[in-house]
C-alpha cells in the first residue's frame, strides 16, 4: 500500500531528497505499523520521535492504512 | 479624573498619521509630568489618556495594528511568563513594549556565560546575576508604565497556579518537558490560554493551548517524558530563540486584543535551516 510521509527537521535525512516542506510517497507492506515505517526508513530504534498520522498522535505500534500521511519530527523542549 | 482628563487634553496634541488621520497624542515627558502631578503611576496615567482617545506618543507604530481599544486591552492586562531565558527574555521584552500593563515573571536561575551567544537581556555584566532581576531592570528602562512582579524561584503546578493568579494569558518560556506539562495543567486550573514554544537548533515550534484543549499533553501524553528534547544535540543558536520568541508575542497580543486568528489545534514549526514553517494540525 502508498502511504505519504513528512520528515521534519533532523528526520529529513531518513527520506529521499525532496523540496523542503514536501513529503513523499512510501510503498509499505499492508499492515505496516509506525515503528516498521521507522525500521523501512533507518531511523535508529532509539531516536525520540512525536509521530502524527493524519493529523492525530499516534503510538509508534498504531497500523498504518493505505493513503495515511504520516508525519515525524523530534520532540524539542528548548527554551 | 475630571482634572486628569482637562490635563492629558491640555498636554496633547493632534498629529497626523498614516493617511491623513488626525490621531490626538501626548508625549513621554508629559506622560511623565501628569503622573507626576497627580500621583498616579505611568500606567494609570496612560490608561486615562487612552480611554480619551489621546494616545502616548510611544504606542503610535501599534495603533494601525491594535487600535485603541486594542491598546487599553494591553494596558489592563497582566501576563504571566515562566523562563526568562533565550524565549522568555524576547518575549518580555516585546509585551513590554506593546505595553502589557503587568507582567509576572518566574525564574529562578542566574545567567551564565552560555547564555551570552542568544539570550536577549544577557550582558557580560549580568553574569551571576539572577535573570529576572534582570529583566525587571531591563523594562523599568525602556517602558515603567509597566508593572512588573518577579518570583525567582522554581515552581511546580500548584506554585504556578499561587502566582499567576490574576493573569490573563500565561506564556511557556521553560527549557524542560516535564516542567511545561505542569505549565499547562496550572493553566488548565486557572481557566488561562497558555502560549507554548520550543527550540531547537534551527527549529522552533509555537502553538496557543485554550484550556479545554489537549496540547502538550496530548502531543507528548501526560505520563513519564524526558527532560530534553533534541536540544540537548542541537544546541540554541541566536536567531530561533528569536524568531519563536516573537510569534509567541503576536499570540499573546491578538489573544489580549481580541484580533485574528489563533495558532490553536495549529502548531507552527519552523526548520530555519530549510526555510519551511509548517502547520500541524493538533488535538
Amino acid at each position: 500500500m502508498l502511504i505519504t510521509v513528512k520528515l521534519y527537521a533532523g528526520l529529513r535525512q531518513f527520506g529521499p531528497q525532496t523540496q523542503a516542506g514536501e513529503g513523499f510517497q512510501r510503498a509499505v507492506p499492508d499492515g505496516c505499523s509506525v515503528d516498521q515505517l521507522l525500521e523501512l526508513l533507518g531511523v535508529p530504534g532509539n531516536a525520540p520521535l512525536v509521530a502524527m498520522v493524519n493529523q492525530t498522535v499516534v503510538f509508534l505500534q498504531h497500523e498504518l492504512a493505505e493513503g495515511d500521511v504520516v508525519c515525524l519530527f523530534p520532540p524539542v523542549a528548548g527554551g | 479624573m475630571t482634572d486628569l482628563s482637562s490635563r492629558l487634553l491640555a498636554l496633547s496634541e493632534v498629529k497626523t498619521v498614516g493617511r491623513d488621520e488626525a490621531v490626538r497624542v501626548i508625549s513621554l515627558a508629559n506622560v511623565v509630568t501628569l503622573a507626576s502631578e497627580t500621583g498616579l503611576n505611568r500606567r494609570e496615567v496612560e490608561r486615562e489618556a487612552v480611554r480619551g482617545h489621546i494616545l502616548p506618543s510611544r504606542y503610535l507604530r501599534s495603533l494601525g495594528t491594535v487600535g485603541w481599544e486594542g491598546q487599553l486591552a494591553l494596558l489592563q492586562s497582566t501576563v504571566g511568563v515562566v523562563g526568562v531565558g533565550g524565549l522568555g527574555g524576547w518575549v518580555l521584552m516585546g509585551l513590554a513594549r506593546m505595553g502589557v500593563g503587568r507582567l509576572i515573571l518566574i525564574d529562578g536561575d542566574v545567567f551564565e556565560e552560555s547564555n551570552l551567544n542568544r539570550q536577549a537581556l544577557c550582558r557580560e555584566v549580568d553574569i551571576g546575576r539572577p535573570k529576572v532581576d534582570r529583566a525587571a531592570g531591563w523594562v523599568q528602562e525602556v517602558n515603567p508604565a509597566v508593572e512588573v512582579v518577579t518570583y525567582r524561584c522554581q515552581v511546580d503546578e500548584a506554585g504556578m497556579v499561587e502566582l499567576f493568579h490574576g493573569s490573563h494569558v500565561l506564556v511557556d518560556a521553560l527549557d524542560a518537558l516535564p516542567a511545561r506539562l505542569e505549565l499547562q495543567r496550572a493553566a488548565r486550573r486557572l481557566g488561562l490560554p497558555l502560549v507554548h514554544a520550543a527550540i531547537a537548533g534551527y527549529v522552533g515550534q509555537v502553538m496557543t493551548i485554550l484550556p479545554e484543549d489537549e496540547g502538550l499533553l496530548g502531543l507528548y501524553g501526560g505520563g513519564q517524558v524526558p527532560e530534553h528534547g533534541i536540544e540537548a544535540v542541537w544546541g540554541n543558536p541566536a536567531a530561533t530563540p528569536m524568531m519563536t520568541a516573537s510569534w509567541q508575542v503576536q499570540e499573546v497580543v491578538k489573544l489580549l486584543t481580541g484580533r485574528g486568528e489563533l495558532l490553536r489545534h495549529r502548531m507552527l514549526f519552523m526548520d530555519a535551516e530549510w526555510g519551511t514553517v509548517d502547520i500541524l494540525q493538533v488535538p
